[in-house]
């Protein structure tokens, strides 16, 4: 048998063929990061910024007969309607609050009786919401001691204003006060928006 | 009974046969056509012919992988890189595939924002001598079917083309990058995340 097999070898060639090794043909790369909740003035101050501002000018306040006149209202919204304000979050509900502060003379200490050197209101902040909707918060600087806060049913419109300021109830502690002559009478709206409570 | 044994017995047998007597000779008649180590002669050769074939291989001596995490990538550029070593004996191509095209968080935006924020893939391929291939593309058209040069997957021929071998060389690498992001839809907050596939296949 082992010479028959000898003799079978020396007439043909043998043929080996060696397997390749299995080789690594792929990888994964995962690439993972946050992004902070964050929310950012686009217009109405500095962009990309933390803080807007606007000046509604109300002019003479009182009438001809020295009372506070009855359509500063009027006069408020108006001004009021020209501020571009437009402020975005990243955030899916928002939280904001809004503080008026009355409209006081700022060089007279104080008024006798009969007259007023304070002026109360109602302030209206409306929120534009995407897809479509608003949010108003209301503060009365005459009988709200602290902000009105609130959060968002929903993320704010982008694009376009999405802050908007109106007035209500203008008054005087009594109709029939007198305002005191001053030429500076100011109040401010205060409104914060944060990305979450 | 050995084989030298069985073949004079059989040639007895068949001179018996036939009615005539020979006398018993010794066994150097049984040398023909075969070699026996035990009976002189006691040396001789064999040559055995071998033919072999070693095929072209071709894959990572050092596979890309791993995990990069970039906080608030939003608010700063970034970038780095994942090194990796081909083992291929011949030109290879390396490609890339993105399983988000881009970095992902979960939700739904509205209009005026975004779950998708955009990177950078660079690819660099080094082999044994000669220059390096390189690309660039944006992860949004790395996934499948995008319009990069180097997306899809090796196998099926797609990728990045390097003209010659390249074995255990430093300097293959994906580099992910971005900018500050500047689009015009707001990124939602969030958790973002992608993953890159990264294969290589002989080329022709």
């Amino acid at each position: 048998m082992k010479k028959i097999l000898a003799v079978a070898l020396m007439a043909t060639g043998a043929v080996i063929a060696t397997p390749a090794a299995a080789q690594t043909v792929s990888g994964d790369i995962t690439i993972t990061g946050s992004v902070a909740g964050k929310c950012l003035v686009v217009t109405g101050g500095t962009p990309a910024g933390s803080s807007f501002s606007g000046t509604i000018p109300l002019g003479e306040l009182a009438d001809s007969m020295g009372v506070l006149r009855s359509d500063v209202e009027a006069d408020f919204d108006t001004a009021a309607a020209a501020i571009d304000i437009q402020v975005v979050c990243n955030t899916a509900a928002p939280h904001v609050t809004v503080d008026a502060n009355e409209i006081l003379a700022q060089n007279v200490a104080t008024a006798p009786a009969g007259y007023a050197r304070r002026i109360d209101y109602e302030a209206n902040v409306t929120f534009d919401l995407t897809p479509s909707g608003t949010n108003v918060v209301t503060n009365d600087s005459g009988t709200d001691a602290s902000p009105t806060g609130q959060t968002l049913s929903g993320r704010l419109a982008s694009g376009a204003t999405n802050i908007h300021i109106d007035g209500d109830d203008f008054r005087t502690a009594n109709a029939t006060d007198i305002l005191v002559a001053d030429t500076e009478y100011e109040g401010h709206i205060l409104i914060t928006v944060a990305p979450s409570v | 009974m050995g084989a030298c044994a069985r073949i004079m017995s059989v040639v007895l047998a068949a001179l018996f046969a036939g009615g005539i007597a020979v006398a018993q000779t010794g066994c150097g008649t049984c040398q023909t056509g075969t070699l026996y180590a035990e009976k002189a002669p006691t040396t001789g050769s064999l040559t055995i012919y071998v033919t072999a074939s070693v095929g072209g291989h071709c894959g990572f001596s050092e596979a890309p992988s791993g995990t990069h995490d970039e906080p608030n990538f939003d608010d700063h550029a970034w970038t780095h890189d994942f090194p990796f070593e081909l083992d291929c004996s011949g030109p290879s191509r390396v490609a890339i595939e993105s399983a988000n095209g881009g970095l992902l968080t979960s939700g739904t935006a509205p209009a005026g924002y975004t779950t998708l924020a955009p990177y950078n893939v660079e690819l660099n391929l080094v082999r044994n001598s000669g220059s390096p291939a390189n690309a660039s593309c944006a992860a949004a058209d790395l996934d499948d079917g995008g319009g990069c040069s180097f997306a899809g997957d090796a196998a099926d021929g797609d990728g990045l083309f390097l003209a010659s071998g390249s074995q255990n060389q430093t300097g293959s690498y994906v580099r992910v990058s971005a900018p500050i992001y500047a689009g015009s839809n707001i990124l939602v907050s969030g958790n973002y995340a992608d993953t890159l596939t990264v294969t290589v296949s002989a080329a022709n």
